[in-house]
Formats: C-alpha cells, sequence, structure tokens
C-alpha cells in the first residue's frame, strides 16, 4: 500500500505561480491599500476597553481558545510528556478491578489526568500550542496548570470541551457526555450542546444526551457507496496462507527481501502470485523478487495486477514497473513498450502519463522501431514541449537537431 | 509613522517580527505597509489553499483578492486580531466552496471545463517517484466524490496541517464535527493510500 506525510505540502511544489501573485498584489494595492480601513470610534474603544477588563476573568478563557497573538507560541515549543518523560499517546485505565480503581497520570507542566476503569485516552494533537486529548469512553477527571502558550481541548464525541488552567471531568457512556467542573471554567462545544457553545464554571455540570445527535452517528455510518471492487483484508486466516506464507509477508513488510526470497524462491513467487487476492501482496512479491536482486521473478506478479486488476488505482503503477523492469533490467525493449502503453491505456495520472510517453519513445528506440519511437516523441512533445524529458526523448527519436 | 524610521531592509526584517495582532492594529490606524505586510505574509499561501480546494488555480486571483478585500474592509469587526489568518482563510474558504457548488452541478450537467490544473498529483516534486504521485492521483480522486464539507476540512488538516481548532474555525463548525469530516475523508483515502503524520527529530 502507497504511503504519504502529513502534511503534504511539505513535499508538494506550489501550483500558485510568481507573476500570478504579482497581479493580485497589483490589483489590491491600486484598489484596497489605498483607502483607509473604518477603524472604531476611540469612545467606543474606551468603552470597550473598559467593559472588556470587567469581563476578563471570563473572557480570557474564550480568548484562549484561539491563541495569544501577543506571545507568539515558541518556535522551539515542543510537545507536552508525562513526567516520566515518555511521551503522551494513550492513556488507558485497567478494565479489572473494583468500580473505584482508577489510574493517575502526571504530565511534565504540573497537570494530572486521572482515569476510572476502563477509561482511555489519545492524544490526538500535541504540539506546542496546542494538546487535544480524545475520550473515546470511561470518565476522566483533568486537572490543569494554567499555560497561556497551551490550549487543551477535550473530545468526547458529542462536544468538545476547551479548557485552560481548570479542573474538571468527563464522563462518555454510550448514552450521553457529562461534564462537571470543580475549579476554574471549561467551554463545552458541539451540534448537540443546546445553543451548540455552553460555559460551565466552578460546582456546574452538564449532561448531554446522545438522541439530540443520532443523524449524526447515521451520516457517520452511512455505508461506502464506492463500486470499486473490494478486496479481502489482509490477514492470514483470509490469504489462506502457511506458516511460510505469514513468514514471507512478515519478512518483506520488514524490508528484508533477500531473506522473503529465500523463504519462497522462484516456485513460491509463482504460486504465491496465483493464490494472492489482493493488490498489495502482488506489489510486495514483486518487491520480494526485484529488490532480492531475481528481476524476473517480478513479471508475473506484476502482471497479474495488470490484466486481473486493471481498474484499480495502482495498475498503472504496475504497468510502469514492469515497463522499466523489461527496458533497463531485463534488455527487453518490445515487452517493454507494450508495458508502457498499457500504462497509459491505464489512464495513468498526468505526471505517470508523461514517464511513460517518454519511456515509451526510448524502448521503441532501442526495439529499432525509429518511425514509432519519432512518432511517440511527437505526441510527448505536442503534449509536454517544456517537458522536463524532452531533451531525452529527442535524443532517443532522432529529433535532437529539430 | 514609526515604518519611516527603518530602512527597507531594516523594516523588512522588522515586519517579519510583527505578530499578526500588531498588524491588524497597524492597519486599522491607517498604516498601508501593514496591510501590505498582511498580503505578503498569508497572500501565497491562501493562494495555494484555494488552488487546492478547487482543484483548479482558475479563480484563484478573483478568490484571493476579493477575500483581503473583504477582510481590509472589514477588519475593524475582527475582534480578535490575533486570528487573522483563520478569519481571512475562512473568508476566502467561503467562497471557494460556492465555487465548488457551482462547478460540481455544472460537471453533473455535462458542462464541466476541466481546468484542473491544481490537482495535488500535479504538484509532486519534479524528483517524486511514479508510486507517489500514484497515491496523489489516489487521494485527488477520493477528494473529487467526497462531500465539498469533507473536502475542505482534509485539505486544510492534511494537507495544509492546520491545526483542529483552526479548521473547525475555518470551517464554521464545531471541533468534533471538524474531526468527524476529516476522519470520514480519511477513511475512504486509506483503502488504498496510508497518510501518515510527520515526525520531526
Amino acid at each position: 500500500m502507497g504511503e504519504l506525510l502529513a502534511p503534504l505540502r511539505d513535499d508538494l511544489e506550489s501550483p500558485i505561480d510568481g507573476p500570478r501573485m504579482d497581479r493580485i498584489f497589483e490589483g489590491l494595492r491600486q484598489y484596497d491599500f489605498r483607502r483607509p480601513s473604518r477603524r472604531r470610534p476611540r469612545m467606543v474603544i474606551i468603552a470597550a476597553a473598559a467593559i472588556g477588563s470587567l469581563l476578563l476573568g471570563a473572557a480570557g478563557v474564550a480568548s484562549w481558545l484561539y491563541g495569544d497573538g501577543r506571545a507568539p507560541v515558541d518556535e522551539g515549543a515542543s510537545p507536552l510528556r508525562l513526567m516520566s518523560g515518555e511521551p503522551l499517546t494513550t492513556l488507558m485505565a485497567p478494565r479489572g478491578g473494583n468500580s473505584t480503581s482508577s489510574a493517575g497520570f502526571e504530565l511534565e507542566d504540573g497537570s494530572s489526568i486521572t482515569l476510572s476503569r476502563g477509561a482511555r485516552i489519545e492524544a490526538l494533537e500535541n504540539t506546542g500550542s496546542e494538546l487535544v486529548l480524545g475520550l473515546e469512553s470511561g470518565r476522566a477527571a483533568f486537572d490543569v496548570r494554567p499555560n497561556r502558550r497551551r490550549r487543551w481541548v477535550i473530545d468526547a464525541g458529542l462536544v468538545s470541551i476547551a479548557v485552560v488552567g481548570t479542573a474538571f471531568s468527563v464522563e462518555h457512556s454510550d448514552a450521553a457526555v457529562m461534564v462537571s467542573v470543580t475549579r476554574g471554567e471549561v467551554r463545552l462545544e458541539g451540534e448537540a450542546v443546546s445553543g451548540r457553545l455552553v460555559r460551565l464554571v466552578r460546582g456546574e455540570s452538564m449532561t448531554v444526551r446522545r438522541e439530540v445527535a443520532e443523524p449524526e452517528a447515521c451520516i457517520e455510518e452511512a455505508p461506502n457507496q464506492s463500486t470499486e471492487e473490494t478486496e479481502e483484508p489482509l490477514t492470514a486466516e483470509s490469504s489462506g496462507g502457511s506458516a511460510q506464507g505469514e513468514s514471507w509477508r512478515t519478512l518483506a513488510a520488514q524490508r528484508a527481501y533477500p531473506e522473503a526470497y529465500e523463504l519462497l524462491g522462484s516456485a513460491g513467487i509463482a504460486e504465491e502470485t496465483a493464490r494472492a487476492t489482493q493488490v498489495d501482496e502482488l506489489f510486495a512479491l514483486a518487491d520480494v523478487a526485484r529488490l532480492s536482486g531475481h528481476p524476473r521473478d517480478a513479471v508475473q506478479p506484476l502482471e497479474r495486477i495488470i490484466e486481473g486488476y486493471a481498474s484499480h488505482g495502482r495498475a498503472a503503477v504496475a504497468a510502469f514497473t514492469l515497463g522499466r523492469l523489461h527496458l533497463e533490467v531485463l534488455s527487453d525493449p518490445h515487452r517493454a513498450r507494450r508495458a508502457f502503453e498499457r500504462t497509459i491505456q491505464l489512464g495513468a495520472p498526468p505526471g505517470l502519463r508523461e514517464d511513460a510517453l517518454a519511456r515509451l519513445v526510448e524502448a521503441h528506440a532501442r526495439a529499432g522501431d525509429r518511425a514509432a519511437a519519432r512518432a511517440s516523441a511527437a505526441e510527448y512533445l505536442r503534449r509536454h514541449p517544456e517537458g522536463r524529458l524532452a531533451p531525452q526523448v529527442r535524443s532517443w527519436a532522432g529529433l535532437a537537431g529539430e | 509613522m514609526a515604518a519611516a524610521l527603518y530602512s527597507v531592509k531594516e523594516r523588512s526584517s522588522t515586519i517579519r517580527s510583527i505578530a499578526d495582532e500588531d498588524l491588524v492594529n497597524a492597519s486599522l490606524d491607517e498604516e498601508r505597509w501593514a496591510k501590505e505586510a498582511l498580503f505578503r505574509r498569508h497572500g501565497r499561501p491562501l493562494a495555494e489553499l484555494v488552488a487546492r480546494v478547487l482543484g483548479s488555480t482558475q479563480d484563484v486571483e478573483d478568490v484571493v483578492h476579493d477575500a483581503f478585500i473583504r477582510a481590509f474592509e472589514r477588519l475593524d469587526t475582527l475582534r480578535k486580531p490575533e486570528q487573522f489568518r483563520a478569519w481571512l482563510t475562512r473568508i476566502a474558504v467561503n467562497r471557494a466552496r460556492k465555487l465548488l457548488r457551482r462547478r460540481r452541478l455544472e460537471a453533473m450537467l455535462g458542462l464541466a471545463r476541466g481546468d484542473e490544473d491544481a490537482l495535488l498529483e500535479r504538484q509532486a516534486g519534479r524528483d517524486a517517484s511514479p508510486e507517489v504521485r500514484a497515491d496523489l492521483a489516489i487521494v485527488d480522486r477520493e477528494l473529487k466524490k467526497a462531500p465539498i464539507e469533507h473536502r475542505i476540512a482534509w485539505i486544510l488538516r492534511v494537507v495544509e496541517g492546520r491545526e483542529l481548532t483552526e479548521v473547525a474555525l475555518i470551517c464554521g463548525c464545531s471541533l468534533a464535527t471538524a474531526k468527524r469530516r476529516i476522519r470520514a475523508t480519511q477513511r475512504r483515502i486509506q483503502k488504498d493510500v496510508t497518510v501518515r503524520g510527520r515526525t520531526h527529530g
């Protein structure tokens, strides 16, 4: 299965070029930068400031939800850890014991979390400026040390609770979520919350019941209406594999390809290819063969993907990989060009299509079919006049001087 | 004016260290340089986000230009100046959402113009492997099928890396709803592609 790293933008090129930004800037400069913004009249500002100072105790909590622009978060602010220094990921209280059993966790900033029997908390977000904890079920009590730079948010399904320097408890059951405040104040948000936003102070509690939120639960449970072919999950039971079958998969998952190939051998790769029921498994077999130095054994699993799973999103990748295998390793340009043509037929995404078209030119040229090479090169240059492989394409097709 | 006391170079590095809140307040004091600074800081990231939400660079100039104009015209209504980025983004996303709805309707009626030059797959770096390109193409495909609100929330969170609370602010929904939308889209995508968080040092 493919893997991408979030945030994806770190690996993407900008879709916006300089001239476009310049045009926007010029437009704004001519229209708006000259115009004064409306300014609040001074009297209103003074009045607002006076009122604001009186409400500071209450407004302060709300303002913390959205950060403090006067004190930007430190570049070096780090995620919150447990007092022991371990990362804060998942906290669980044991399910055994009596009903009063609990588990306490101290955090490095002096805050603490106490989970009652069976409760479980997961850190959904943990940065220098925000800690978001998901309480999936059970009861948890929080004693949060005030910290102007870090917001705490507890997500309990029906409601989310935003806090700063507060002591409160949350109980999340199948039927409802109950929040009680023992110090400070919290803010509850959620579509099931009356008015969508409620503030609770010391001594107050609130119960939000699930029946109000039932339509949301339906949306979440809506059946998948995809028409794509379904595949069985990759488990030892469903694959029908033996202990050896499980072992090669384990080795492949660990990228121990030579060891995996040693276990399977050429015959084993062929057997597993015939038996495989999903694309990921076939890719893994191809990787075991290719990356252990047995490229010829990778052909069959790749061909099986192309022929048996043509509508799968990665079938074009399989065809492209096969094409490169034939062209660069097995020195078979005839089979290579068929694979690259198939890559294009399978609806490869634009970037892959450009590569495949370029490689097709090379494969035609190496197969001695000069006419086909020139025709494909013309197609490439028509579609991608400034393409990254344009110089090589011209060279392969003998168009270098043109 | 304080800005006039600095040389251009000094002013540039000084401006970079000025928080949004102070630039907003200076803009309200009719300091033109402050508005320009807000644009230079937020203009490109906003344009990139809008392009990714729309899947196209068409209309990006109009959306971003109009968002800034609207923001500057209503700057005095922004009660929390430190929230300028989220507020501006919300204005732009609201406009982009309407455009996206219209385009989907046009597509259903067979009137689609097909100018999808800002699909994620097209933004893959030059050295990106074919596997990564194919994975991004799968993501593009699933985002096209996702409800618009789910698409927007997922792009804000997983592509742009915005914090959950900011996503909720921009989308105008609760944190729980934002999370649900992101998770629903994530489940569709993760059938074929794993997306995991980057580990830093």
